[in-house]
């Protein structure tokens, strides 16, 4: 009893960052809710730079849909973004995993020369953000023919370091034993991989296309870069061209915008769950 | 209990995608449905030319107006447009029933005017008599024609005479009074009462000449009674009894009234027929059986020797484009009969609606009072942006304003959005303006035609 007592106001710090957290979420699912005018008021400080600061109910006045009816029956450009958002997002990802797992399992079970080595510069470009290898990635898509063009976000990414980097934690714990009875019974690599390596590490796979497509589904700065046309634009990049003078739209569009990446990680909470859990336990 | 949670969240997951495919489909549709559909026009850079036109008709230069006195009834009319008549022919018959009618009525409105209003205009000489008379007769009317010294009136000599007996008992009176005050050396009163008897006695000496004339007033000059001031048992004033002028003139009322019947008793005299003056073709009839007559002319007849003009009207706005001595294409019969290299041989000043242009035809194959339409084109020596009219909507002070599109690159790829501008228009004809002040590229489109209507940002399809 006393240590529940005792826990109190761990509790409250935590609601208390809980609701911090929340509270931009919250807004996002109020706002769009609110009816033009109200909204023009709310965002009115915001747009005109005044120095006063934005007042709004947490309740919208007069409740509508009107927001959403207009972003999703009079803006099929909406509809183009978020068709290039997943078409991109999924394509980064199905080949991502096809090149991170072989990377990963012979980083984490193939003995040769230079392997620490070559995985700490892995390492290294893991921890290189966007900016630093911006020019040279943009030279080479241009060399290469691909800019303005789909292929110029997607290839990069798809031989991403971070998902060899989660997923050869996956297969490192994976006890040697294991993989060598099955080479003793006559099972190739490729098969070890298949039956052995692939089951045991299914939940870093799984957590780091989680992770991934969170991460993906934001990006902002690879297709601004590479991408020219408007046509080619994902979502993450449609809202900033909206501007505070659509905000109608604005709003609406992130509501919906956020659903996929709530989808994802509901059906793929239980496994990024367990990936954090196995890493943690392993360190 | 996480697998069923994970197997629902994927299940509206795929739900939620569905969702958003159909609605692609439908959001295009429905934005495809609103928005506009347009037509477009481009810009071209050039000289404009100018037509003018103006329909008018085939006269001669030497032309016969028959006038016909004003509201009389037409009863026959003998003679077509296009005819040719002889002189003397028969125009038309008058209804000579209504023409008796209009006569005496108009003869009535001019005795009654003549009698109650001012029928005469001019000098009028005044015709004074002694007052305080009583009028015995009067021996003119008003209107009546007079030679000097004709007796107007007589006064009534026994009135007159029983005047004169006061008048002299007064007198004697006077003189008694004025002895009296002599006798009493009253100088004074009796140098006055002199006076008054001497002025009696002038007034007596006007009497008794009135009355040895036999109370006759006469008229002092020849002319025509123009009012008569005193009637018969009236007692004279000092107004003028009567007013006569040397030189009459009827007032405006009266003359026109005067000359209608002249033409009534003329038309009348003819059993209404009107006949006409000159020989020539008829280019020009006014009036039908039934019609009344008006104050313009009732036909028109042409003398063909005299050569034959185009004659019409331009409009003011159209005239700078036009001169005398210009060569001008004339066609007549709808354009069958084309004539070309007219000159223009008249161009007079602002006449009502336009200008009046005369142009000289010389074709034996039209007929004076043949309808027909002159063109004329001129290039102006400028070269001007030219927009096409139906891209131009007027805004007046020679202003318009046209919608243009945009090329733009949206999120659906190519896209056109409509932006609007103001223009001045410089120069037009029948197809383009051309304008001024026009900033934009050469080979902007011009919106010609909408589906909807337009406003500056809308996004449209073109046809």
């Amino acid at each position: 009893m006393k240590k529940r007592i005792a826990a109190f106001p761990v509790y409250g710090v935590m609601a208390a960052l809980c609701a911090a957290v929340l509270f931009p979420v919250l807004l996002a699912v109020i706002l769009p809710f609110q009816a033009e005018e109200e909204l023009r008021d709310t965002l009115a400080p915001l747009v005109n730079f005044s120095g006063r600061y934005s007042q709004m109910d947490f309740l919208p006045q007069y409740p509508t849909i009107a927001n959403f009816r207009e972003l999703l029956v009079y803006s099929p450009e909406f509809y183009r973004v978020f068709w290039n958002s997943l078409l991109m997002v999924g394509t980064i990802l199905v080949f991502q995993t096809l090149t991170a797992v072989p990377a990963a399992w012979a980083f984490a079970r193939a003995e040769f020369r230079g392997r620490k080595l070559l995985f700490n510069i892995y390492v290294i470009f893991m921890l290189m953000p966007f900016q630093v290898t911006m020019l040279s990635q943009y030279l080479v898509i241009d060399g290469l023919g691909l800019m303005n063009r789909r292929l110029a976000v997607i290839l990069p990414a798809v031989f991403s370091t971070f998902p060899v980097f989660l997923i050869y934690r996956g297969f490192a714990d994976i006890p040697r034993d294991v993989a060598d009875s099955a080479r003793i019974d006559g099972a190739n690599e490729w098969q070890v991989l298949r039956y052995i390596g692939l089951p045991l590490g299914k939940s870093g796979i799984l957590s780091c296309m989680v992770i991934c497509f969170l991460d993906l589904w934001n990006m902002v700065e690879q297709p601004l870069t590479f991408l020219r046309d408007k046509r080619l634009y994902p979502l993450s990049l449609y809202l900033p061209t909206l501007g505070a003078g659509n905000g109608v739209i604005l709003l609406a569009a992130a509501a919906v915008t956020l659903i996929p990446a709530a989808f994802v990680f509901v059906i793929g909470q239980e496994e990024l769950e367990r990936g954090i859990i196995a890493s943690a336990l392993k360190e | 209990m996480k697998n069923n949670i994970k197997s629902r969240a994927v299940k509206l997951f795929l739900i939620f995608l569905g969702a958003m495919l159909a609605m692609t489909f439908i959001s295009r549709m429905v934005t495809t449905e609103k928005m506009p559909v347009v037509t477009t026009e481009g810009i071209k850079e050039s000289s404009i030319v100018h037509k003018v036109r103006c329909s008018g008709s085939l006269t001669t230069e030497r032309q016969t107006p028959v006038f016909v006195a004003e509201g009389l009834r037409v009863a026959e009319v003998f003679v077509k447009q296009g005819g040719r008549i002889g002189k003397g022919a028969h125009l038309m018959r008058l209804d000579k029933e209504y023409i008796a009618d209009m006569t005496a009525a108009a003869e009535k409105e001019l005795a009654e005017f003549m009698e109650n209003g001012s029928p005469y205009s001019g000098s009028k000489t005044p015709v004074f008599t002694e007052s305080g008379l009583r009028v015995a007769q009067v021996c003119v009317r008003k209107g009546d024609t007079v030679y000097g010294g004709q007796v107007l009136m007589r006064l009534d000599t026994d009135y007159l005479l029983s005047h004169i007996r006061d008048m002299e008992d007064e007198l004697a009176a006077d003189r008694l009074s004025r002895d009296g005050m002599y006798e009493v050396e009253d100088q004074r009163s009796a140098e006055a009462l002199s006076l008054r008897i001497d002025e009696k006695q002038r007034e007596l000496d006007r009497y008794n000449a009135v009355y040895n004339s036999g109370g006759a007033v006469c008229s002092p000059i020849a002319g025509v009674v123009t009012d008569m001031a005193a009637g018969a048992g009236d007692m004279t004033t000092d107004q003028a009894v009567a007013l006569v002028s040397s030189s009459p003139e009827l007032s405006s009322g009266a003359e026109q009234l005067r000359r209608r019947i002249d033409a009534l008793k003329e038309a009348a005299e003819h059993e209404g027929y009107i006949n006409s003056p000159v020989g020539g073709l008829m280019t020009e009839v006014n009036l039908r059986a039934g019609d009344v007559t008006a104050e313009t002319a009732a036909f028109i007849i042409s003398d063909e020797s005299s050569g034959k003009i185009f004659s019409g009207m331009v409009d003011p706005d159209e005239v700078k484009y036009i001169s005398v001595g210009d060569k001008v294409n004339i066609s007549f019969s709808g354009g069958k009969q084309r004539l070309k290299d007219c000159e223009v041989t008249l161009l007079t000043g602002k006449d009502g609606d336009g200008y009046r242009i005369e142009a000289a035809v010389d074709s034996d194959d039209v007929k004076p009072g043949e309808n027909g339409e002159m063109t004329k084109s001129c290039i102006s020596e400028e070269r001007y942006t030219c927009l096409p009219v139906d891209t131009v909507t007027l805004s007046g002070d020679n202003r318009g304003s046209i919608f243009y599109l945009e090329e733009t690159e949206g999120f659906l790829g190519k896209q056109y959005v409509v932006h609007t501008a103001s223009v001045k228009i410089v120069e037009e004809n029948d197809n383009v303006y051309a304008v001024t002040d026009f900033a934009l590229p050469p080979d902007t489109k011009l919106v010609r035609s909408s589906s909807k209507k337009l406003a500056e940002g809308m996004k449209v399809r073109k046809a």
